[in-house]
């Protein structure tokens, strides 16, 4: 509402709709009564049109998950009114399709909590209201000293993947240049660090190789690991139809998911345990010379490695192992070998190990014997979960080991180049990943903290570690939409805005580079990440100087290779454009390796993976395996979806799915209370009995701060490849609860893992 | 090192910026009622069919700029053609009724237009802003009519007769319409009448959207 509508215009301005609606009640009255059909249809599209004239439209990009759906948002200004159907050459990926959150889910935008106003600390460590000149003062203050004291080695960046590419580009820039340090990293790290690392081991990009048009006309699926009717839902409306029109789908998975209901097959795997049952697909497709001979000769080294490390996983190992039958191994070896093409479909049920890395490893070995790669229908297909963690998560190089476009720092040539862009001096030494930001700061390692979009108290594993670590920093600037949890131990807090808000670009799964396109002016005093950023870098004696996100990316493009031919004009005029995009010539690339993997000799380097296994196994005390999740109205840590009332009638707090079984041997029913323990912490949630997990495992979502699951987790043991950490299998006891206890309260909470 | 604060002023978040706004809105309400409350008590009756026909007058009054003229004749043509060519038998006579208050409403919003134009809306779109609130309050008890009412508030003559022109025009027709069985009856309208017909439904999604917006 403009200011102008105050006070008894205010009030008018409800009068007046009110008063309208009679009138145009008249009116229709009238024009149905003496109109056909046909021309009040011509009179309401008319009348329809030029009201929404008067609204802001535009084309944009979705900002929950990845799958980079794309419709127009419709808003007076002051919220998004609707989410419709954009123009089909717009929208590559969805088409007009869209999920709920997508469709739906915008209060968020106008919560009553949103942060307008910086905040600092007074005198007495309560946060007050602050200008922005005093806050970015304060800011630049705080970690100038830790700069000054301990050297830029003790400061890290929390990057955020909701933001554009623009801004992480700034985010990395930012850490290295302004602040000296490489320790910048971001929710990647929770979730698919270790696709990144495996995929780039084996065929050279840390991304997928296929495009939706392969996911589409594929011949077969291997899906494991990924719920992805709840946590990539147009994408499995995709699979589905393909599956109903003949495709084969194999999903593995620890929980009989949704999508298992279209499956050609349907295998329960014991948690932590994927490289084995893989590499028993593996194995039965080598020793019964199953495999594509030819593509293995000519675009591939290293099979010889595979096919003796996959010797000792027989069928009768890989069952007693992962509790999958011979059968099913044999069933699903040959369905894949006997299709023309296959992909191969994940998420964080695959990667958030241990050894996710390894098993990453292991899908890239199946997916290139069977030579499913580089061809229509074919490849791998990882599905990034957050809306911009590809992109701005990976490409533009938040990392504590790359520069944007996976370039490394520790290699001389491409660390000189960015110094002479950015005009300082950058060390070859990686910095730390973000889960070792929480064990550096520890050890005294790290005294300060910039942390931008993430709520790293609830998405770090072990949140008590992790309350503790913030507690104990020395300075910490904490940037959000909210007053996160993680907000809480900052020494200032600056508000941003939101994808509806600014102007820039995300990149999704597929690797699609799309236009995101404001829609509202920012609320209140808050401020695009990167104009921020943009100051915060001026007060700390850099000229920062863009004009425009448009302008930004001309530097990506400048810098980065992959991303070479990006423009906004081009991403805009062509609706995305999928990387490598060498140059503005370069059409984009919309399926990886067809000719030649990105490694020094062009082959795909295939690696034998070993058995591997969780950190920590069940044992008498911890008896039962937990999982944690994502569920369809939910996302994340509920930083949107908790502040939409609607969303929130369907999943409105945390629960736990225990088998029958294991519940009747407890006396627990559903909706009683049950305490779920681990060896580092307790939670208490209601419990849902379910035959969707198996009698040895528990599953329970990730969106809810009064349970916070992640206080069950683990976080210690890490990837050694990609930092990951094993949310995926937790050894936890379940248990009665007090008979007095409730189901916790959701509050609206904040942040994001991946 | 800080502690944590799970508390913080709410005068940094958005919601406290949106209650401000109303908080000082109300503030001027109350002002604008004690400087017109008395006299506007004496003249106001308090009914609801006022508030809607006063509130449909200040719609059209704040509705009226080129743009909108421009698309409402837009509206008028398209629905000249639509209409035309409709006619048939029995109706005459309530294509009449509807042709005589379409007219004056279409009069009025002329002229309305032409205030507009001229300036002269202001005044009395704020006047009937408090009318509304203190009606809104159940301040008001003797609303005689909407002419005393605006003339009590002293304002420009031909702002008053317009207004009292579209009111007329519009609750007569909205009682007449109400009043009759006008899916039965009516098959088509004449030229003239769709024009006015097709006015009228301009106008009105002018005027929705206009109000929308704010």
């Amino acid at each position: 509402m403009s200011d102008d509508l105050d006070g008894v215009a205010g009030y008018m301005q409800q009068a007046k709709q009110d008063a309208l609606k009679n009138v145009e009640h008249v009116a229709e009255g009238v024009a149905a009564d003496t109109l056909p059909e046909g021309k009040l249809f011509e009179v309401a599209q008319s009348i329809g049109d030029k009201r929404l004239e008067d609204l802001n439209v535009a084309d944009t990009t979705c900002g929950y998950c990845a799958v980079g759906c794309r419709f127009d948002l419709y808003s007076d200004g002051e919220e998004v009114l609707a989410a419709r159907p954009t123009a089909e050459e717009d929208a590559p990926v969805n088409g007009i399709s869209t999920c709920v959150k997508g469709k739906f889910g915008y209060d968020f935008v106008n919560s009553e909590d949103r942060l307008t106003t910086p905040l600092v600390r007074d005198e007495s460590g309560e946060f007050r209201t602050a200008s922005w000149d005093e806050a970015l003062t304060r800011a630049a203050e705080g970690l100038n000293g830790i700069r000054d004291d301990h050297g830029g080695e003790a400061l890290s960046v929390i990057a955020s993947s909701k933001a554009t590419n623009e801004e992480n580009y700034l985010m990395g820039k930012f850490a290295r240049q302004v602040l000296g340090t490489n320790s910048v990293d971001n929710c990647n790290r929770l979730c698919h660090s270790s696709t990144v690392a495996g995929l780039a081991r084996t065929f050279g990009y840390g991304a997928a190789s296929v495009s939706t048009d392969d996911l589409e006309q594929t011949d077969c699926y291997l899906l494991t690991g990924s719920n992805t009717t709840e946590a990539h839902p147009v994408l499995a409306t995709r699979i589905k139809q393909n599956v109903r029109d003949g495709a084969d789908l194999l999903v593995f998975d620890p929980r009989e998911i949704q999508i298992a209901e279209w499956a050609t097959q349907y295998s329960r795997i014991q948690p932590g345990y994927d490289a084995v049952w893989i590499n028993g697909i593996t194995r039965h497709i080598i020793e019964n010379d199953r495999y594509d001979e030819g593509f293995v000769e000519a675009r591939t080294s290293g099979f010889e490695d595979v096919r003796e490390s996959v010797q000792e996983f027989t069928p009768e190992r890989v069952e007693e192992v992962t509790g999958v039958p011979p059968e099913e191994i044999e069933s699903a070896a040959e369905t894949i070998a006997g299709a023309d093409t296959c992909v191969f479909g994940w998420t964080l049920g695959l990667t958030e190990h241990s050894h996710g890395t390894e098993n990453v490893i292991a899908m890239a070995n199946l997916a290139a014997i069977t030579g499913n790669l580089g061809k229509p229908g074919t490849g791998v297909s990882p599905f990034r979960g957050q809306n911009n963690v590809q992109g701005g998560g990976g490409d533009m190089g938040p990392l504590p080991d790359n520069f944007p476009g996976y370039q490394d720092i520790a290699d001389d040539e491409i660390r000189a180049k960015f110094e002479a862009a950015w005009d300082c001096d950058i060390s070859p030494e990686y910095g730390h990943y973000t889960t070792q930001m929480f064990l550096a700061a520890d050890r005294g390692d790290l005294e300060g903290m910039y942390i931008i979009g993430e709520n790293a108290v609830l998405s770090e594993p072990g949140v008590n570690h992790a309350e503790r670590i913030l507690e104990g920093l020395d300075f910490l600037v904490v940037q959000d939409l909210f007053v996160t949890e993680t907000a809480e131990y900052a020494d200032v807090v600056l508000p941003a805005c939101s994808f509806v808000e600014k102007t820039g670009t995300f990149t999704n799964t597929d690797r699609t580079v799309q236009m995101v396109k404001q829609v509202m002016e920012p609320k209140g005093d808050s401020r695009p990440d990167w104009e921020i950023l943009q100051d915060l870098a001026t007060r700390m004696g850099r000229d920062w100087n863009y004009a425009s996100a448009a302008e930004i990316m001309e530097e990506v493009n400048s810098l980065t290779p992959i991303y070479g031919g990006m423009t906004h004009e081009r991403i805009d005029a062509e609706g995305g454009l999928q990387w490598p995009c060498w140059d503005e010539d370069h059409p984009g690339t919309t399926r990886l390796y067809t000719a030649a993997f990105n490694t020094d000799d062009g082959l795909s380097h295939l690696e034998g993976i070993g058995f591997s296994e969780p950190a920590e196994s069940p044992d008498a005390e911890f008896p039962l395996t937990l999982t944690t999740g994502r569920v369809l109205y939910q996302y994340h840590t509920g930083t949107m979806t908790h502040r939409e009332a609607g969303i929130m009638q369907y999943t409105p707090s945390d629960f736990v799915e225990i088998h029958p079984e294991t519940a009747a041997e407890q006396g627990i029913e559903s909706g009683d209370m049950v305490r779920i323990s681990s060896r580092r912490g307790e939670i208490t949630v209601p419990a849902q009995v379910t035959d969707r997990v198996g009698p040895e495992t528990v599953f329970a979502p990730i969106h809810f701060a009064e349970s916070a699951v992640n206080r069950l987790t683990d976080e210690e043991h890490l990837d050694p490849d990609a930092a990951t950490p094993e949310y995926k299998v937790s050894a936890v006891r379940v248990e009665p609860a007090a008979t007095d206890a409730e189901p916790p309260t959701t509050e609206p909470t904040t942040g994001d893992d991946d | 090192m800080a502690d944590r604060q799970s508390s913080y002023p709410e005068s940094a978040t958005h919601g406290a910026r949106t209650n401000g706004r109303d908080a000082a809105g109300e503030a001027e309400l109350r002002a604008a009622l004690a400087a017109h409350g008395d006299d506007l008590a004496a003249a106001v009756e308090n009914t609801d069919e006022l508030a809607d026909l006063l509130t449909t007058a200040i719609v059209v009054a704040a509705s009226a700029e080129d743009e909108d003229v421009d698309h409402l004749t837009d509206s008028a043509a398209n629905l000249v053609r639509a209409a035309d060519g409709l006619t048939t038998d029995g109706t005459a006579d309530l294509a009449e009724q509807l042709g005589t208050d379409a007219d004056a409403l279409s009069a009025a919003l002329e002229t309305v237009v032409d205030l507009q134009r001229e300036g002269r809306l202001e005044e009395a779109v704020a006047a009937l802003d408090v009318v509304l609130e203190l009606q809104r309050e159940g301040n008001l008890d003797a609303l005689v009519d909407t002419a005393e009412t605006l003339s009590a508030l002293e304002l420009d003559e031909d702002a008053v007769r317009a207004t009292n022109t579209l009111i007329s025009g519009l609750g007569a027709a909205q009682r007449r319409l109400d009043a009759s069985d006008i899916g039965g009856r009516i098959r088509a309208l004449n030229t003239r009448d769709a024009a006015v017909v097709g006015t009228a439904l301009g106008g009105l999604a002018v005027l929705s959207r206009r109000v929308r917006r704010r």
